[in-house]
């Protein structure tokens, strides 16, 4: 086989050879941008909050939307929940509870419906209960 | 032809004369002039073909080579693409509209008093996270409601523990630590007034601090030691307070 012959099967190999590496790189590099992404995609996001809501029930709403990052309008309903709970949770320390009553009573008035408003309803008995209780 | 030695008549392309054998001059001269041709054509026949096969060889190598770069090059393209959009601490969220669609967003949760909304909106979009580089109209209100979440989650988890039954956490020092960070940012906001009313409620519904303990803790300088009671154990005494007014 002659020298230049030689030299162009060479050639072909190398860049062959440099072609999958490159491509194999890319792919992986695509791989590991799409796995870190879809745990951060809203679509993800909403599908992970309505089944926690379901396994472990609206109280842990807050947490989700604050650790998972979810701040877009999709997740408008979870924040007035989540506002409605932090006013359970801050109501259930304080002296006066009537404060934080109201906002889940503002809440209520709006509310969606479903377990939400049921657990929200719960939150105002108790504040309401333990409010009368301190004032007795 | 005639046979220039018997003078018969042959074919001129015979070598010799059928009847006396005389060699035919003319034609072994010609047959070796066409041995010679055809030598001659097979020797450049073979480099040409050499010389082909080396023109298509390096023909298809710089066309494979030029094909794979463009190749590489847009596979890269896209990728650099694809990761500026979706990449995690990108700059997409804060570029053009985008940035100014955010600022608004945090505006109004902000005016909303839905103050950890925008602190999670701020925290996620911009790539500088904690330092807000790209919202500095409202870097100091993000960086206390920041210290406020802290102390707030600390709460909450101290409650959450507390529900379960399990030995729940009372103030301690990196509790300590938020609640004086935050008091001594030195910003001065609506956002601010409200949080510090938020902070002052936690200390004193669910650590049992008094109005004058809290106090000294706004007025407490950075590395000095705040204390209870005048102990250093801030976390046994909230502790035994807690125990004391929640019977838990």
């Amino acid at each position: 086989m002659g020298n230049k012959r030689k030299k162009y099967y060479i050639l072909t190999a190398v860049f062959t050879v440099v072609f999958f590496l490159c491509m194999a790189f890319i792919l992986i590099r695509f791989t590991e941008l799409a796995r870190d992404y879809v745990p951060r995609s809203l679509s993800y996001r909403k599908e992970s909050i309505e089944l926690e809501e379901q396994m472990y029930g609206p109280e842990h709403l807050f947490y989700s939307l604050y650790f998972q990052d979810n701040y877009e309008e999709a997740f408008d309903s979870c924040w007035d929940f989540a506002d409605a709970y932090l006013a359970y949770r801050m109501g259930r320390i304080a002296e006066n509870k009537a404060p934080y009553a109201e906002k889940i009573q503002t809440y209520l008035e709006s509310a969606p419906g479903g377990m939400r408003e049921k657990e929200a309803q719960n939150y105002l008995k108790e504040l309401l209960e333990d409010n009368q209780k301190a004032a007795e | 032809m005639k046979c220039i030695s018997c003078g018969a008549d042959f074919a001129g392309d015979q070598l010799q004369c059928p009847y006396c054998r005389a060699v035919n001059e003319q034609a072994l001269k010609l047959a070796k002039e066409v041995q010679a041709y055809d030598a001659a054509y097979e020797k450049k026949r073979g480099e040409l073909l050499k010389n082909g096969e080396s023109q298509v060889l390096k023909h298809l190598v710089v066309r494979l080579g030029i094909v794979f770069l463009v190749i590489v090059i847009l596979s890269f393209a896209c990728f650099f693409v694809m990761n500026y959009r979706f990449s995690r601490h990108s700059k997409y969220q804060v570029t053009g509209s985008r940035l100014e669609k955010n600022k608004e967003l945090i505006g109004r949760y902000l005016e909303e008093k839905d103050y950890l909304r925008a602190y999670t909106l701020a925290s996620t979009t911009d790539p500088t996270q904690e330092h807000f580089q790209y919202y500095p109209e409202y870097a100091a209100d993000l960086a206390d409601i920041y210290t406020y979440s802290l102390v707030l989650m600390g709460v909450l988890q101290s409650m959450d523990e507390m529900d379960e039954g399990d030995n729940y956490t009372s103030l301690t020092d990196s509790g300590v630590t938020c609640a004086n960070i935050f008091y001594t940012s030195g910003s001065s906001s609506q956002v601010k007034d409200d949080l510090t009313r938020e902070v002052d409620a936690l200390l004193k519904n669910y650590y049992r601090l008094t109005d004058e303990e809290i106090a000294s803790l706004k007025a407490l300088e950075p590395g000095k030691q705040f204390t209870l009671e005048g102990s250093a154990d801030v976390e046994r005494i909230t502790k035994e307070r807690m125990e004391a007014y929640f019977g838990k």
